[in-house]
């Protein structure tokens, strides 16, 4: 029997996502961001956090949202690792309110929810909770990468797949 | 501001400075390091800096002197780099955080871009970006 234990993230503009429980470090009520001029619109503010500056990822508006950032009412600070003899990474999402903890047993993987494309590019799986679906944000693919490269590489994946398919 | 000659402006620029017998453009931009040329009111310094592709005038609002060593400069994270984009890096500065930008790269950023047409209510040269909250 396998046994996921999450976070599921209110990441604002109704969309949710997971992140495994050992990601979480901290939570920020009312955080103070700052708006950096000329950056990718998904990644475009940072944070200050333990006397480091963090960058700040956005999830609805790497779905294509437009417009004025949503008000981030809960600034999740998470830690990762790009791989596993590189050093602890620190970074933050945007939440429209507290994460749920939650505990899902033989999870039953699913497809991206839409738009997939953009979502394939942040995250790495999906899976059903309840009525929910899940998409699984994958660090690496978020804040391992200029925005050029991670597009680029998601783009060859999807032909990839494509390929496979056809 | 004066000593600004408005008068047939650069591309993206809003006119120029004559300074060493050498005359150099001038650029006014918004908060998002986008051209404008129309200058805010509040707009008043012009300071001159000096990369390898040459001289060039930046109109401020407010300039400040400090030390390099007072503030600890932070590469701008990979996640958050774009090609040719003006800001290098970042430091925490005065209860803020200060875009960091050479000279090389404000003055590619500003003769590459298309020019505003409008300064945005948040125009300004200063080197810390806008407070979400304030």
């Amino acid at each position: 029997m396998k046994e996921i234990n999450a976070w599921c993230l209110d990441v604002g503009d109704r969309r949710i996502a997971a992140i495994g429980v050992g990601h979480l470090r901290h939570l920020v009520s009312k955080p103070e961001l700052f708006e950096i001029p000329q950056t990718p619109a998904a990644c475009a503010r940072v944070f200050v956090w333990n006397d480091s500056i963090i960058p700040v990822w956005d999830v609805p508006r790497s779905l294509g949202v437009t417009g004025e950032f949503a008000e981030a009412n809960v600034l999740a600070v998470i830690a990762f690792q790009l791989r596993r003899d590189t050093s602890i990474q620190i970074a933050g999402i945007t939440l429209t309110g507290p994460p749920v903890r939650i505990n899902v047993v033989d999870p039953t993987s699913c497809a991206l929810p839409d738009p997939a494309r953009a979502w394939k590019r942040i995250a790495s799986a999906c899976f059903r909770h309840g009525d929910q679906v899940l998409p699984v944000l994958d660090f690496a693919k978020m804040f391992g990468s200029a925005p050029e490269i991670r597009d680029a590489s998601t783009q060859q994946l999807s032909r990839s797949a494509e390929t496979a398919v056809a | 501001m004066s000593d600004v000659d408005a008068s047939a402006p650069p591309q993206n620029g809003v006119g120029w400075i004559e300074l060493n017998h050498q005359r150099l453009p001038v650029y006014c931009t918004a908060s998002d390091l986008h051209p404008i040329a129309t200058i805010p009111a509040a707009r008043r310094i012009c300071v001159v800096l000096r990369g390898d592709a040459g001289s060039f005038g930046m109109l401020c609002d407010e300039v400040a002197l400090t030390a390099a060593g007072k503030i600890q400069v932070h590469e701008l994270p990979i996640a958050m780099t774009l090609p040719d984009a003006p800001v290098g890096g970042l430091a925490k500065y005065a209860d803020s955080i200060a875009c960091v930008c050479s000279a090389e790269r404000l003055y590619g950023h500003l003769s590459r871009v298309a020019s505003g047409t409008s300064a945005s209510p948040h125009a300004g040269i200063s080197l810390q970006p806008r407070k979400e909250r304030e």
